[in-house]
């Protein structure tokens, strides 16, 4: 904890190496992160450099209170969302497909990778993606995530649903 | 396990703790960002943006300017303090003078007593008889004291040197070395006839 407070103190001071080491420390997470929120690789980057100018201008404001990871992490999900707000704010109620897709196997499930995985969630349209990512990866309730993308609650878990068919849908196809 | 779970925790499982090294460019931006590239600035700017841009520096040069500033009303203070005052009573008689001139003079050495004399000073006697000459320098002086013209006291006594004299010539030296003088001055009265 006292290496990473000095740390925090020399980027407050404006110390270039200090903020580059800070950079290094999160950036790879952060990074993946960014993957998973955006919908290509560009997009990711993107979001990674408005994250990482937020977290700077805004590191006077931690408060030692908790992790500094996942402080930096909450910051880099706010810029993803930000990032996407103006296709966000149209996501609304939409009836669910009673025609559901058959189910996916164990083992084809199993056989996926990691980029597989990173290509599914590339292919989801923004609202989806962000939604399951939200609730699936970052552990958010459906009413927090409602507050934080300025949904309602129903809607958050209609989105959801919808993104989980839908990447049934596209890992059925793949599995073809 | 239902389907739906399998694909939650297949995603879950793969990039709770997903990494990836983003390119160098990334950092670049952020960096050129937060520190942007300075542009060649006039020297005003550089100066009242000093406190900014180099804080050590500005906390030196303020540092110097202060001490800078203690030294010299330290040497003005100790410079003027080797002054003194000399202050006293003028009589007129056994009451004091009530409102006159009190003027100092340096005793300079030379030949004659008459180009001996500097005017240094000229300062009120109050109705009390009392007077202040302040800030004298090491030296010898005399004191001139001077009634009111046309005051009751004019009329009968004559202004007069210290300690009680006409002619500056007998007046005693007031020397003045390390510390404040208190010089009384009385008033030679005027005969009643003169050919006395």
């Amino acid at each position: 904890m006292d290496a990473e407070k000095e740390l925090i103190l020399h980027c407050l001071k404006q110390d270039i190496a200090a903020q580059n080491q800070f950079y290094r420390k999160f950036a790879s997470k952060m990074f993946g992160l960014c993957l998973r929120y955006a919908g290509n690789t560009m997009e990711a980057e993107d979001i990674l450099q408005e994250g990482f100018l937020r977290v700077f201008r805004n590191l006077q404001h931690f408060r030692f209170e908790g992790s500094l990871e996942g402080w930096v992490r909450r910051i880099m999900v706010n810029a993803a969302i930000n990032y996407h707000k103006k296709n966000l704010k149209y996501i609304g109620e939409v009836e669910l497909n009673d025609n559901l897709p058959a189910t996916i196997s164990e083992d084809a499930l199993s056989k996926l990778s990691k980029e597989d995985l990173l290509r599914v969630i590339h292919s989801l349209p923004v609202g989806y993606r962000t939604v399951f990512n939200l609730y699936v990866i970052e552990g958010y309730s459906h009413r927090e995530i409602g507050t934080l993308l300025g949904v309602s609650e129903s809607t958050s878990k209609t989105q959801f649903m919808r993104a989980k068919i839908a990447i049934k849908e596209i890992l059925k196809k793949t599995e073809v | 396990m239902n389907d739906a779970e399998n694909i939650e925790s297949k995603f879950r499982e793969n990039f709770l703790d997903f990494e990836q090294d983003p390119p160098e460019r990334v950092w670049e931006e952020v960096r050129k960002t937060i520190h942007p590239p300075s542009r060649p600035e006039s020297f005003f700017t550089r100066i009242v943006n000093l406190p900014q841009s180099q804080p050590r520096l500005f906390r030196s040069y303020m540092a110097v300017a202060a001490a800078s500033i203690v030294m010299f009303l330290t040497v003005v203070y100790f410079a003027s303090g080797n002054k003194y005052t000399i202050r006293g009573h003028a009589y007129a008689g056994e009451v004091p003078l009530c409102r006159g001139t009190a003027v100092l003079f340096q005793v300079t050495d030379k030949a004659k007593p008459i180009d001996s004399l500097k005017h240094c000073s000229t300062v009120p006697v109050d109705e009390n008889g009392f007077y202040r000459f302040s800030k004298v320098d090491h030296g010898k002086y005399l004191i001139h004291i001077v009634p009111d013209w046309n005051s009751e006291q004019d009329k009968l006594y004559h202004s007069s040197w210290n300690d009680q004299h006409i002619d500056p010539e007998q007046a005693h030296i007031i020397q003045i070395e390390s510390e404040d003088q208190d010089v009384d001055v009385y008033l030679m009265p005027k005969k009643e006839n003169p050919e006395d």
